[in-house]
């Protein structure tokens, strides 16, 4: 489920009491986040395992390195940073992505990034997949947590590593492409149940 | 509640209160949503466009009950209140680190066992007589002026272009299809993720499991070039075949290729290049050749030659197009000169995202 404005309190009622130290904060704050963190985490890979491992990892050190985390504005764009960061080192997908200019000679390091970045990118859904498909995978992710996980520009920002600048261009030409598509989608479908 | 009537797509889009009516159907919000549809059916394409949308967004949903996310909670906090153990909580006993240990190894040994005995370059490399022993290496020429249409033991086509020539060995090897490829030729292969497809052109392999794409080998030629029509490529050049002077001071490249890209491999520096090549650049699948004459054809028979030639699709409204005819002559144009054609018949206009075709246009009378 994502995470609305009413959670996004309890978060951090639980997060300030999970900084002294209180266990049962940190089980509520874990519960509420793991879910959202797990699908954010099924878009890098298809390793439900792999993801799985992360998110504890990410959990154990959070509690680890509780007493550091004061200067922390905002626990969800925090944790979602944190889990981000992880896959990506796993992964080796090279996080400043961008997608090649028209003619480029392809470096090794380029293409590793390029083939894990190929085979653990799953943005794709199966019904809606082709038109999703045709945005660039950063566009994808920043509609994606801005629409579907309530993040404001400035969090998500802070989760790909980019400009709030960046991150509102993403998002309106995403969704501008993505209108142009379903539109016409519709209409032909509308045009074919009619007949 | 007035404000809603006003709204448009990307305003929905924007209400926290809509995307929680989509993306949870047992909500309240969800419910009033429905009903406010209902009442306001004039709106219902802008409501649908938005929730499509949104849909697609979230993209397919990973299966989490909530008795697994609160048993792995509960792990997570066993750890933490009992500091000093370990991170993984199977990890607590020796005998299971032993075993998996054990395990390890022996996935290992077998795993550089297979490596060892399967993977095809290296025994094309440094064992050909043994394969030569237990299969048929066999060899198809197209010595002609026309192309030659060769069907494969496991149902994958290939167009060989005129003197050209592949080699391969029957039967395929149960973990990998391979052919050797001198000249061009078109290849449509036949979809097996578990049997991937090798093709060996000088010193490039392409490795694919199943799609369409052109490769361009000729023995004298400078280059090497793959160029894909449908499906996901790779290509990396061949460690065995490229001169050791000249594997020192160069890496082998490897890329990935999607439909319309193409890879260059230039042969004296054994260097990869990778560039999108307009859908133009493509050949006529040879099987589909169309005439691209028309008199008077309708708009949907032109498109539908251009899709199956080209391999793209074409998104036009097909209803307020129905009365579109064209007459003309487009056989020797590339694929950029017959849409900008067709465009100017019918007063519309064109654009091309990946392998997709977007026509606008208005009625024809």
């Amino acid at each position: 489920m994502p995470i609305s404005q009413l959670t996004y309190d309890v978060i951090s009622k639980s997060w300030k009491r999970f900084l002294e130290g209180d266990t049962t904060a940190f089980g509520n704050l874990a519960e509420i986040l793991y879910p959202s963190l797990f699908h954010y985490g099924t878009k890098f890979t298809t390793n439900h395992a792999l993801v799985e491992d992360a998110i504890q990892d990410l959990f154990l050190t959070l509690w680890a390195r509780r007493s550091s985390l004061r200067s922390v504005t905002s626990p969800k764009s925090y944790v979602f940073t944190a889990l981000r960061n992880n896959l990506i080192r796993t992964l080796r997908i090279e996080p400043a992505w961008q997608d090649l200019p028209d003619a480029e000679v392809v470096t090794v390091r380029q293409l590793i990034v390029d083939q894990a970045y190929e085979e653990h990118q799953e943005w794709i859904s199966e019904t809606m997949g082709k038109t999703l498909q045709l945005l660039p995978a950063r566009q994808r992710e920043a509609l994606y947590l801005r629409y579907y996980e309530n993040l404001s520009y400035e969090e998500i920002g802070m989760v790909m590593g980019l400009q709030r600048q960046a991150v509102a261009n993403y998002i309106h030409e995403g969704i501008n492409r993505l209108r142009k598509h379903w539109q016409q989608i519709l209409f032909l479908l509308c045009f074919f149940t009619l007949l | 509640m007035t404000a809603y009537a006003q709204y448009s797509y990307g305003e929905f889009i924007e209400d926290e209160s809509f995307r929680k009516g989509v993306y949870e159907p047992e909500s309240d919000e969800a419910y009033f949503w429905k009903q406010w549809v209902q009442a306001h059916p004039h709106k219902e394409k802008e409501v649908e466009t938005a929730r499509a949308m949104l849909l697609s967004i979230r993209g397919e949903k990973a299966a989490l009950s909530a008795a697994y996310v609160k048993k792995q909670v509960s792990q997570l906090l066993q750890q933490v209140e009992q500091p000093g153990v370990h991170k993984r909580p199977f990890a607590e006993k020796p005998w299971i680190t032993a075993v998996a240990l054990a395990a390890c190894l022996v996935l290992a040994v077998l795993l550089g066992w297979y490596v060892l005995t399967t993977h095809p370059s290296q025994k094309m490399a440094t064992n050909p007589e043994a394969a030569r022993t237990r299969q048929v290496i066999r060899e198809i020429v197209n010595n002609s002026s026309t192309e030659r249409k060769v069907t494969l033991p496991d149902g994958s086509i290939i167009y060989l272009l005129s003197h050209s020539k592949i080699s391969f060995p029957e039967p395929f090897h149960t973990a990998y299809r391979e052919v050797n490829l001198s000249g061009e030729a078109f290849f449509e292969i036949a979809k097996n993720p578990s049997q991937p497809f090798f093709v060996y052109a000088n010193e490039l392999v392409t490795k694919v499991l199943g799609t369409s794409f052109l490769i361009k080998a000729y023995e004298k030629d400078e280059e090497v070039r793959v160029i894909v029509k449908t499906g996901k490529v790779s290509v990396f050049a061949d460690t065995n075949r490229v001169k050791p002077s000249l594997q020192k001071n160069t890496k082998p490249d490897s890329l990935v290729l999607t439909p319309n890209q193409q890879a260059v491999l230039i042969r004296r520096e054994t260097r990869l290049i990778k560039t999108d090549s307009m859908p133009a650049v493509l050949p006529a699948v040879p099987a589909v050749q169309k005439p691209f004459t028309y008199d008077r054809a309708s708009i949907a028979d032109v498109f539908q030659d251009l899709e199956q030639t080209y391999g793209i699709d074409i998104l036009y409204d097909a209803n307020t197009m129905k009365n579109c005819t064209i007459t003309a002559q487009l056989e020797k144009e590339s694929l950029a000169e017959k849409l900008e054609l067709i465009c100017l018949i019918v007063e519309g206009e064109y654009e091309l995202v990946d392998n997709l075709v977007i026509i606008r246009s208005k009625a024809c009378h």
